[in-house]
């Protein structure tokens, strides 16, 4: 450290400079944002007050009027900041806030002008003058610098400015507060609406409120005691051992301890009221400042209990008097603690004889020694009478007196269940709809006060996104009450994130001011220390057990972690998340963290305008690397979130930065993906026109023409023909996988299945040397159809199929999904529907989880297929339905007609003839199709003119579809266009050529090993030769 | 105070969640009773349904005609007056009830009685204003997609029901989505709604082999009217009551002297579950 009076070193934590002998000055910490309340007071008529009185006079006069103010604003734990002229001004909340911090700063206001009523007897009787004031007051996040050691606090922002100007528009006399103050305040403050403010200097009226008083601040009135009481079954039969022991050994002292809002108080309160055991009871409450003397809360347990049927017969005589002197007046222990102690000890002694004697002491953490001593003593006299001191505090009690008397009971948060009670049960009267409370359950980690005013914030007429500034006081004033050490320490933790390791927080600390020398973490061990401290005040608690002996680490619970965090300074935090990123810098796996480092560092410089060099790297860094990481997530089949992180990449970056393209390029790509066809051809489109380099161009000409497909046929493959040479002069294996899948599927639409299946295996090559996964899994999902409806027999197939799941489906669930389908129908071809089946559920749990949106089309389709091939045309014509409607929200032409004519052949079969004509006709006559679907729609629409009776047209179609088919390697299309041709033929009364068809129908069938259909076949030649048959038999019996 | 605890054992079920409709089936005595005979072409015509809720609005497509509208209102002398009211909905659960009553019955009558606030929240005094002065009304049938889980009002929230029970009108109350206890839905004098998760036949009715909920309709990603004039997918037992309310109407429009317990008898006989396996007159 260096000395700032003679610039000499001193040592560590030495409090004098050993050189010069100047007290040496700690760090101070640096500028935090936190909610403050500002109190202006100043004084009315000082022009006539100085013509009246002599100046000798009026300086003793301001100079008491000084010291009444200063005083009164010290008593209640302000600041004074400053004296302009003959005004104050005071803050609240610095160098430390508090909870009540409004409260406070309520209290000092109404104290002053008690306390200048009381000068102005004094000045009235002597000088013949009153002095008289007005003030403001006002609560809101300010920027404050803190220096501890000169207690002198640096309080800038707007709160400041509305505080005087509410001053300014007070009357004399009278105190004005705005609106957070009021509502901080709460139920115990009574006051008058002045209405919308026009203050001078500040934008929109304020709403401001005369403060006539403030009453008592029972958490029954400022906490929700009317709300039902939720869970804590154990506590209370901890409490009722508790009171047993005391009824049966002698006193008990019971500590109840939890963070604020955990539920201390109510606890005590529900188990009073259920318990069935007797007993009196009463109950005291310490106060964070000093307006009574530090044994009032037993004051008030006294007075209560005296005030019963039973305490008024207390005959000890002597002890009410020794308590009418001293504690029950002013809550002192009058003339001696000893006396003291032993009158309330006889009183309790003679109460507990009748009935066991609860006495609650609340708030125990802010006790004074002398009470606590008290209560220790009170207990230990009381060992032969049935008395119960419950105790309750905070974890910081347990700081003060590490060796705290008696039992203790430790209240965690409330369970998910329980908080979800609460949510449920917290109006009169509610609507049974399910609400989605997970963000407010997560943040308020069972803690009841925290759910309570997060769910009370979220229905306010225009929720801000903002905590609620109750939240904000109270925790504010948790971690404000730390020391400098544990402060940073969970800074910069709350830095790294809402979980983070405990070796990052002291490498973070060490590569900063806070662990340098002079730090307040400088010492090798001050992180694990502070953590230590952090996690036995529950601030921070243990996320499990993280690699090589380091520890995971979390914030107690969201608020805890968004309040440290807000609290920071944007400068301070923009430089910590510097650090953070140049931490993480060279691990694997930590790109997007370290991207979100860079992004936030640039958002935080640019919000304090410092647009320099420094924050334009910050941008091309933090782009670079959201790029970097979205593709990664994109080859990890992770759309979603690769599709957040080149949004965000987008975001940062304009064209004409040289990183832009390939991101906007990725996104445009995931866009078309996931359904925004839209938005995603618009970014490939200006991808075209922007960008210079031939791989991105090329990537995004092929993307176009893929999502085009369905209005110019083959131009995907044209355009994969043309780009196919520019990947390969890049090495760009995505590229080149993705124009040989298209090349693949132009094969398929000719129906030439075994080129296609060459194709996709060079596409299959490419795709896993570029780690590409979702061009593998479309490679092997496209194998999988043309090993389904390519030449290869049925049960080579599924080995085949099954061969490439087992090498490449492991941990690939997209794959799992694309080779389920056709899995799935050579199984029901080789009759092993329920194999099928079983197959297409877990491919359906597959896609729904990785929100696939094409697959609400697609499975329908596969599993209609499946039900049609076991025989169960109902309910393959639902499916089909149902694929047919999510073609149509999708704009997914091609699937839809695929839906239609599969349900077309379906209602074909069944003879409902009108109704797959309806179907057929929806198909738009100018689509373009597959070599097979033009011999399937033409073998449909055959078929129906043949039931028509246009049979020469039937004739035509049927033809054509034999032809269309024959030109396919696929015998499934041949057959069941040799099949259709067979019906046809039979309907027009040539059945001897339909008989010949069929047997065709048939060998195609076989060779495939297309049971279900074999069987077809024979059925149709029964049908048709057998109804020959009958017709015979008929005519002989005739 | 009152005290509430999660998960009051297993002898409660608020939502059929673990079990398939198969699973809980019931062999059950009495006359077989078919869907058409119950409701056969019938669309609730004639049939007086109030939604005590937060309002409806009567602007949306898939509400219809609105026949009526009140709200519960504050006097300034302190306590509550049921007035009419063209405010409609602000918080759009009242709305998304009706929608299903239109649907499920779609000419029946569609009144609407407010007494929750935007947040779909509102006070026991509210509750009891609305509910008695529906009650006193006439209606045939009230659905009340809500309840209340404070002990103090179960002694006149339970007259209430008694006496629309007596009076002829049929309170058609959903079960609370938490496991908690509340009220009127706990009253046997009410039909009690919770919802089941089968998305397949959006008309699926069961009922509870053990009760305090009697019936289970469809409840989960329910598509449902929102004010605006738009739809949204929600889920709660809120929108498995307001089918059963349709279904009633359109019982009651085929069978307008069915008393209360009739109507119960009727649903318990056609939800899918039950299997009426003896009866007549043997």
């Amino acid at each position: 450290m260096t000395c700032t009076a003679c610039g000499g070193q001193t040592p560590v934590g030495a409090r004098f400079c050993p050189a010069c002998g100047a007290r040496t000055v700690t760090p101070s910490r640096s500028a935090e944002r936190k909610l403050v309340t500002v109190v202006f007071c100043d004084l009315v008529g000082s022009t006539a007050l100085s013509e009246a009185l002599d100046p000798e006079a009026l300086r003793s006069v301001m100079l008491q009027y000084f010291a009444v103010l200063r005083a009164t604003i010290e008593q209640c734990g302000g600041t004074v900041e400053k004296f302009i002229g003959d005004a104050v001004m005071a803050v609240f909340g610095v160098p430390v806030m508090h909870e009540d911090d409004a409260r406070r700063a309520a209290a000092a206001a109404v104290g002053m002008l008690d306390a200048l009523a009381r000068l102005n007897a004094d000045l009235q009787h002597q000088l013949g003058v009153r002095l008289r004031v007005r003030i403001g007051v006002h609560t809101g996040p300010a920027v404050a610098s803190a220096d501890v050691s000169s207690r002198q606090a640096l309080v800038s922002g707007d709160t400041v400015n509305v505080a005087a100007r509410l001053e300014q528009s007070a009357g004399a006399g009278e105190i004005l507060i705005g609106p957070l103050t009021r509502q901080a305040l709460g139920a115990s403050a009574r006051t008058e609406l002045v209405g919308p403010l026009p203050l001078r200097g500040v934008a929109a009226p304020l709403t401001a409120y005369r403060l006539l008083g403030i009453g008592a601040d029972d958490p029954a009135v400022l906490r929700r005691f009317d709300l039902p009481f939720v869970g804590r079954a154990q506590e209370m039969a901890a409490l009722g051992r508790a009171l047993t022991d005391a009824r049966v050994s002698g006193a008990v002292l019971i500590t109840v301890y939890g963070e604020p809002g955990i539920g201390k108080t109510r606890l005590v309160r529900a188990w009073l009221d259920r318990t069935t055991q007797r007993y009196a009871a009463g109950a005291g409450r310490c106060r964070p400042y000093g307006d009574s003397g530090s044994l009032a809360p037993l004051a008030e347990v006294v007075d209560q209990l005296l005030a019963t049927p039973a305490g008024r017969a207390v005959t000890d005589a002597e002890a009410r008097g020794v308590l009418s002197a001293g504690l029950l007046p002013d809550g002192t222990p009058g003339s001696s603690l000893d006396g003291t102690s032993a009158a309330v000890a006889s009183v309790l002694r003679e109460l507990s004889q009748a009935t066991p004697v609860i006495v609650t002491v609340d708030d125990c953490h802010w006790a004074s020694d002398t009470l606590l001593e008290v209560l220790r003593r009170l207990v230990t006299v009381l060992r032969r009478s049935a008395v119960l001191v419950i105790c309750l505090a905070r974890l910081d009690l347990r700081d003060r007196r590490p060796g705290w008397d008696g039992p203790q009971l430790v209240l965690e948060g409330l369970s998910r269940a329980e908080s979800e009670v609460i949510v449920a049960t917290r109006a009169e009267v509610g609507a049974h709809i399910a609400p989605d409370a997970a963000p407010v359950l997560d943040a308020a980690g069972g803690n009841p006060f925290y759910l309570e005013q997060l769910l009370a914030a979220a229905e306010e007429s225009a929720p801000t996104g903002e905590l609620p500034h109750s939240l904000q006081s109270l925790l504010g004033a948790r971690i404000d009450a730390l020391d400098l050490a544990e402060r940073s320490t969970l800074d910069l933790a709350a830095v790294l994130g809402r979980e983070f390791l405990a070796a990052d927080v002291s490498a973070l600390a060490h590569g900063g001011p806070e662990g340098s020398p002079g730090g307040p973490l400088a010492h090798p061990d001050a992180v694990t220390a502070a953590l230590s401290e952090l996690r036995r005040r529950r601030l921070v608690e243990s996320a499990g057990p993280a690699a090589a002996g380091d520890e995971a680490l979390r914030f107690g619970n969201g608020l805890i972690h968004e309040v440290t965090y807000r609290a920071m300074a944007k400068r301070t935090r923009a430089e910590r998340h510097v650090r953070a990123a140049r931490l993480l810098a060279g691990r694997t796996g930590v790109t997007a963290r370290i991207a979100t480092h860079l992004e936030r560092a640039y958002g935080y410089r640019v919000a304090l305008g410092l647009r320099d060099e420094a924050t334009e790297e910050l941008r091309h860094r933090a782009a670079r690397l959201l790029g970097v990481a979205g593709a990664q997530a994109f080859a990890r089949s992770d759309l979603t979130w690769a599709a957040t992180l080149l949004g965000r990449a987008v975001d940062l970056l304009t064209p004409d930065d040289a990183a832009w393209a390939a991101a906007a390029r990725r996104l445009g790509e995931i866009r078309l993906a996931t359904g925004r066809a839209q938005d995603g051809a618009a970014l490939l489109r200006a991808v075209l026109d922007r960008c210079a380099d031939p791989v991105n161009v090329a990537h995004a000409r092929l993307a176009l023409a893929v999502a085009d497909d369905g209005r110019s046929f083959d131009g995907a493959a044209e355009v994969a023909r043309e780009t196919l040479p520019v990947f390969a002069a890049a090495g760009d294996h995505l590229g080149q996988a993705r124009a040989y899948i298209r090349l693949a599927q132009q094969s398929q639409r000719l129906g030439r299945h075994g080129v296609a299946e060459g194709q996709l295996r060079a596409g299959l090559r490419h795709a896993v040397r570029g780690g590409a996964e979702p061009e593998l899994a479309l490679a092997l999902g496209a194998v999988g159809v043309s090993l389904w409806r390519g030449p290869m027999p049925v049960p080579t197939a599924i080995d085949e199929c099954r061969r490439r799941l087992a090498s490449h489906g492991a941990a690939r669930p997209t794959v799992q999904v694309t080779l389920s389908c056709p899995i799935a129908v050579l199984l029901a071809l080789d009759d092993r529907a329920d194999e099928a089946r079983a197959c297409l559920t877990g491919a359906g749990r597959l896609a729904a989880e990785l929100d696939i949106p094409e697959s609400g089309v697609v499975l329908p389709i596969f599993r209609a297929a499946v039900e049609s091939l076991s025989a169960r045309p109902r309910i393959a014509l639902d499916l089909l339905d149902r694929a047919a409607e999510a073609a149509e929200r999708l704009g997914a032409a091609g699937l839809l007609g695929t839906a239609r004519r599969e349900a077309a052949r379906l209602l074909l079969d069944e003879g409902r003839y009108a109704e797959a004509a309806e179907q057929l006709a929806t198909i738009a006559a100018d689509t373009e199709l597959l070599r097979a679907d033009r011999a399937d729609l033409d073998g449909l629409r055959g078929r129906l003119a043949a039931e028509a009776g246009a049979f020469d047209e039937a004739l035509d179609l049927s033809q054509r579809a034999v032809a269309a088919a024959g030109a396919t390697d696929s015998p499934i299309v041949q057959a069941v266009a040799h099949l259709d041709r067979a019906a046809v033929l039979a309907r027009v009364g040539r059945r001897e050529d339909s008989a010949a068809a069929a047997v065709l129908a048939g060998r195609c069938f076989a060779v495939k090993g297309h049971r279900p259909g074999q069987r077809t076949v024979v059925d149709f030649r029964r049908r048709v030769e057998g109804a020959r048959v009958a017709g015979h038999m008929g005519g002989t019996r005739k | 105070m009152t005290a509430v605890s999660p998960a009051a054992g297993p002898g409660l079920t608020w939502r059929l969640l673990d079990h398939t409709p198969a699973e809980i089936a019931i062999e059950a005595d009495g006359i077989p009773v078919t869907p058409g005979w119950a409701w056969g072409g019938s669309t609730g015509r004639a049939v007086r349904v109030c939604v005590v809720d937060s309002g409806v609005d009567a602007d949306h497509p898939m509400v219809g005609r609105v026949d009526g509208a009140w709200a519960v209102v504050a006097v300034d002398a302190g306590g509550y007056r049921v007035e009419p009211t063209t405010a409609g909905d602000p918080c759009g659960h009242g709305t998304a009830c009706a929608g299903i009553i239109r649907r499920t019955a779609a000419d029946c009558e569609l009144y609407s009685v407010r007494v929750l606030g935007e947040h779909g929240s509102g006070t026991g005094a509210m509750l009891l204003t609305g509910l008695r002065w529906a009650v006193r009304q006439g209606f045939d049938l009230i659905n009340l997609s809500l309840s209340t889980t404070r002990i103090k009002f179960v002694d006149e929230l339970r007259a209430i029901a008694d006496e629309a029970y007596f009076g002829g009108t049929a309170i058609v109350a959903s079960a609370h989505n938490t496991l908690v206890e509340s009220f009127p839905w706990r009253f046997a004098s009410v039909i009690s709604v919770g919802s089941h998760v089968e998305e397949s036949d959006p008309e699926l009715l069961l009922y509870n082999p053990r009760p305090p909920v009697e019936f289970f309709a469809p409840g989960q990603n329910v598509e449902v009217a929102w004010p605006g004039g738009g739809t949204i997918r929600t889920t709660g037992n809120s929108f498995a009551t307001p089918l059963v309310t349709g279904l009633c109407a359109r019982i009651l429009s085929k069978h307008p002297r069915m008393t209360t317990f009739q109507l119960k008898n009727t649903l318990y006989l056609l939800a899918a579950n039950v299997r009426v396996s003896s009866g007549g007159s043997a």
